[in-house]
């Protein structure tokens, strides 16, 4: 078996929670497209904590392939060039591409030198995105597109898109639990834990942190591309390397070591930032505090305080 | 194409250049000693900034110009031991996440406290007049930042390498845990070196104020600028940083004048470039970072 | 923050919160009145008007956007003192859009799905007033695009039916500027452009006007949005040497260009001047840095007895004067709220038939009024002069109108404008 019982019950929990949400968000003050972000947000944090959560490796350039996929998207719907069907797939294949591509070339960088790296191609992406204005429609953004029908199932209103994007949330749970679970994922947690060891067992170390590299950034894609319908607009700041920072701040808050982790780094972000601003535009102070608290305090993130003594 | 306008081109390179070097060297120092990758560092180099109106107030530009980076130095400091202190030794992605968490949080106290918009701020008045360079009239005021910089650096540098403080800092840049074996005082070396780099920080803020202006994102400017620099350079070292500041002004100014479509891009492009050649950067060191 | 209260959805909520907004305590005044008959809460349940405002509160524009908010709450003071529109008292429901377009349609959404507001008022930048104008007409709801200068919000196909723009085009305020510029400074220009399009239109609309006087462009550069050292382009505009540098920024890239030009010595040599600026800018800038000819939607010196007015209300409330961000929010909310009015009905379909082709007293010296076929608001633009040093009273005494021209001589003409708005 892929799943063990515990986590297809664990995961159907979660599943059940979403699958209700519509109907209790407008009456805590907030309302069904921010359910829809978070799943989206939740999409783009799993996949990014397969990278930074299994294998210690911290990017700050999957905005670039979030919002390469968003672009995307819009511009292959856009004079309905392609039907969603087969928009989505190009969409997400093309993160798929340029994640290969860059990680392979460079992968083999350690530490900071990394980082920095996966910030500088990121920018890239920012500045084509923000100064191509025929293509993108530069700093405004790219509109006029739509999301209408998926094979036949309109996906126009904001509930019924938010099932559409729960479809595609669960196979994210699924998958990602999968892979965890798999030998290729067991690798990973170990290379993370000794890379000398693992080195020493004979394991391709930079193979395994490729190919988590570019997992990782098919799932930003696909976070991409369902944002972009979201909103029915792509917009350079996707790209930006601060975007990417989201991520990060959604895996640590949450957890980066728990499975459920990013998720709920993700609800409480957007959430968080949904009723905050309402109230004061200082949001970010708030959010900063409790991102710093939990480095300091809460390594383990939000899922972490409730496992305690689980060592390392 | 007129020499002169190459030549000025360059001039002016060097001198934007010469504010990456003062906001590199900080940051190099504080990775290269204590292993944190200091993202609030873009928010100290805006706090100094501030700072500097407040007391510009009351004593004129140049109590500020020497206040004003010392409050900054101690408020690096006390965050030193209050916050970052707690995340030494261990992977050093978390001093990354605690700051950039923390330059989050104090870039929004910076409008709290001085508004959204931002704040008129001018040089003295006898450094806003203009010297005549034979290639262009350049402003006084950037002449005396330059010269200013050059003599900071020369200080800076003799401080490292002729003082005994200097030497058990570039020692702790070097192997800090050996430092720490020898008897050194690591605390009280790791807070006197975050101090430095943050009043280095501050120090460029209040340089910059007149030139750009005060505004609450004028951090979030120049943070990833100078990671570029000590990434050129390679981290802690020294002429790395001066190096590196150097190349990003001249590129940049250069970039401006021939292709000015990617001069944002150029940057990035050169940082990728020389990475993907030398993996540790110009000057860069096996072991710091990795 | 006592203005920063928003969104409220629960009506059981409703009056503990709306104390905090303008809105509510205007309408608690005249609540008093009607409270006679019927407890207020009743009264606002059958009778409340709900607008959302959606600015920038945070961000780089924050400033403008609570500028904008405040003034828009001056009309809404307004109405409510009367009894309101079309009956009913007006409640504001205000969001931050953070200058970030995703931010800005998700509070858009949350106001229109789930506080049902039918219409929203608001927004600086124009990147995200196109987010706003394309969700307001998929969600059948009127949008006043307050301060979004760029072409795009009513000319070509953007352009929408739902959306309204109570400030004037990117090109009137170019074309009320170049001709005067031209005129008296010189006609060799530099340009110096933010790389977007409301950049470009304002560049765009000035080298027309400079061709049509047969002008010459000696040079140009496009600048990234937040680029803060302008020296290396300052550098090639002096060896172009234009009688005329023209820089289409807004924000600080205005505020550090202007400074820059100044420290570079550069006022000495040319002159400076471009589609846009105001008091909020200007007061960074700093009085002895504050230089050149600029486009402005109106300013605090328009001497018209509903300026003086509208001026004079806003200082009673919030204790300074006005800049052109309050001016736009007010006129804005007021042409809203008054079209509601006129149409009886708080119906979006009824009010817009009841906007379109309205004339009105727009504070200005001629009668400003909604065309039609484009939604802009064709209305007097000026050209205003940096004051400077000694010239400059009192700190807010930053600019000065000298030249005026009427919305039809600037605006887009039928033939140079393809929009084509939707079908009601």
């Amino acid at each position: 078996m892929i799943w063990s019982k515990k986590d297809i019950l664990r995961i159907g929990a979660v599943a059940a929670l979403f699958a209700v949400l519509p109907l209790l968000l407008p009456k805590i003050g907030s309302s069904i497209p921010v359910g829809t972000e978070i799943m989206v947000w939740g999409i783009f944090a799993m996949g990014f904590n397969i990278l930074l959560g299994g294998t210690g490796i911290l990017s700050f350039g999957h905005a670039a392939f979030f919002g390469l996929a968003g672009y995307a998207t819009g511009l292959l719907i856009l004079k309905d060039r392609l039907p969603l069907v087969l928009a989505i797939p190009a969409a997400v294949l093309g993160a798929f591409l340029a994640a290969a591509l860059i990680g392979a070339l460079i992968i083999r960088k350690r530490g900071i030198y990394f980082a920095m790296l996966t910030i500088a191609f990121g920018q890239m992406f920012y500045f084509i995105a923000s100064q191509w204005n025929s293509l993108t429609g530069g700093l405004d953004g790219l509109t006029g597109f739509k999301r209408t029908v998926f094979l036949g199932f309109d996906i126009t209103p904001e509930v019924n898109f938010y099932y559409f994007v729960f479809g595609f949330f669960l196979l994210t749970l699924l998958f990602v639990k999968a892979l965890m679970n798999s030998s290729i994922g067991k690798t990973l947690v170990a290379i993370r834990e000794n890379v000398h060891r693992a080195e020493f067992l004979g394991i391709d170390v930079k193979k395994y942190q490729h190919f988590a590299f570019v997992v990782s950034a098919t799932f930003s894609g696909l976070a991409g591309a369902l944002y972009a319908l979201l909103l029915n607009f792509a917009f350079p700041e996707l790209l930006h390397w601060k975007t990417s920072g989201d991520a990060v701040l959604m895996s640590v808050i949450g957890g980066m070591r728990a499975f459920f982790g990013p998720l709920v780094g993700a609800g409480i972000f957007v959430f968080l930032r949904d009723i905050i601003s309402t109230y004061t535009p200082h949001w970010a102070l708030p959010l900063g505090a409790i991102f710093v608290i939990f480095v300091l305090f809460f390594q383990k993130g939000v899922l972490g305080i409730f496992e305690r003594g689980n060592g390392k | 194409m007129e020499l002169s306008l190459l030549l000025s081109q360059l001039f002016n390179g060097i001198a934007t250049g010469m504010l990456y070097v003062l906001m590199a060297m900080g940051l190099t120092i504080i990775m290269g000693t204590m292993g944190v990758v200091n993202f609030s560092h873009g928010v100290l180099f805006a706090f100094g900034a501030y700072f500097a109106y407040l007391i510009a107030e009351k004593t004129g530009f140049f109590g500020a110009l020497l206040l004003a980076p010392v409050v900054v130095g101690l408020i690096g400091m006390v965050l030193e031991r209050a916050l970052v202190a707690r995340v030494y030794g261990k992977d050093p992605l978390y001093g990354l996440l605690l700051t950039f968490g923390l330059a989050m949080a104090l870039e929004e106290v910076i409008r709290i406290g001085w508004g959204t918009a931002g704040l008129p701020f001018s040089a003295p008045g006898f450094l806003s007049s203009f010297i005549d360079l034979k290639i262009m009239f350049y402003p006084a005021y950037r002449l005396a930042v330059l010269g200013f910089i050059l003599l900071l650096i020369a200080a800076l540098w003799f401080f490292l390498e002729r003082t005994t403080t200097g030497k058990i800092v570039r020692a702790g840049i070097q192997d800090s845990v050996m430092v720490g074996i020898l008897g050194v005082n690591t605390k009280a070396l790791f807070t006197g070196v975050f101090g430095l780099g943050t009043f280095l920080a501050g120090l460029a803020g209040v340089l910059s104020a007149p030139m750009s202006g005060i505004m609450p994102t004028m951090g979030d400017n120049v943070i990833m600028p100078s990671f570029i620099v000590i990434i050129l350079g390679g981290v802690g070292s020294f002429w790395g940083s001066v190096t590196g500041g150097l190349m990003l002004g001249i590129i940049v100014s250069l970039c401006i004048q021939f292709v000015p479509a990617v001069a944002e891009l150029s940057m990035y492009l050169v940082m990728a470039l020389v990475l993907l050649v030398r993996p540790r950067g110009l000057f860069g060191e096996e072991g710091l970072f990795e | 923050m006592k203005e920063g209260k928003g969104t409220q959805v629960s009506r059981r909520n409703f009056l503990k919160l709306s104390g905090a907004t303008a809105a509510g305590a205007a309408g608690l005044l005249t609540g008093g009145l009607s409270g006679l008959t019927a407890g207020p809460r009743e009264v606002f349940a059958k009778e409340e008007l709900k607008v959302g405002i959606l600015d920038p509160y945070s961000g780089p524009y924050a400033d403008s956007g609570r500028e904008q908010t405040n003034g828009a709450l001056i009309a809404v003071d307004e109405f409510n003192r009367k009894g309101g529109a079309a009956g009913m008292l007006v409640t504001t429901f205000q969001e931050d859009t953070a200058t970030n377009p995703g931010q800005a349609v998700q509070k858009g959404k949350k106001l229109i799905d789930e506080v049902g507001v039918k219409y929203i008022v608001g927004e600086v930048s124009s990147a995200v007033g196109l987010a706003l104008s394309g969700l307001c007409q998929e969600k059948k709801v009127i949008y006043m695009s307050v301060g979004c200068h760029s072409d795009d919000i009513t000319v070509g196909d953007k352009a929408h039916r739902y959306t309204f723009r109570p400030t004037c085009s990117n090109t009137m305020l170019a074309r009320a500027t170049a001709s005067y510029i031209a005129d008296k400074f010189g006609k060799k220009w530099y340009f110096i452009t933010s790389d977007y399009s409301w950049g470009h239109t304002g560049r765009d609309a000035f080298k027309k006007v400079l061709a049509a006087k047969g002008g010459k462009v000696v040079g140009e550069d496009l600048t990234p949005l937040g680029t803060t050292d302008y020296s290396s382009y300052l550098l090639k505009v002096r060896n172009a040497k234009p009688d005329v540098v023209i820089v289409s920024l807004y924000g600080n890239d205005l505020v550090s260009c202007i400074k820059q030009f100044n420290q570079f010595g550069m006022r000495k040599e040319m002159q400076i001047g471009g589609p846009l600026n105001g008091l909020e800018m200007a007061r960074v800038i700093g009085k002895d840095n504050n230089c050149g000819y600029w486009g402005m939607p109106w300013d605090i010196t328009v001497d018209t007895k509903g300026s003086r007015t509208f001026t004079a209300n806003y200082k009673a409330k919030y204790g300074k004067l006005p800049s052109w961000r309050a001016f736009l929010g007010y006129i804005g909310m007021h042409q809203l709220l008054s079209g509601i009015d006129r149409a009886k009905s708080p119906d979006p379909k009824k009010v817009i038939v009841a906007l379109e082709g309205h004339s009105f007293d727009g504070l200005k010296a001629n009668k400003s009024y909604w065309r039609d076929w484009d939604h802009q608001c064709i209305q007097d633009t000026y050209c205003g002069r940096a004051k400077s040093g000694a010239e400059v009273k009192d700190p807010d005494d930053l600019f000065e109108i000298v030249a005026m021209k009427k919305g039809v001589e600037v605006a887009h003409t039928r033939a140079e404008n393809p929009v084509k708005l939707e079908a009601l």
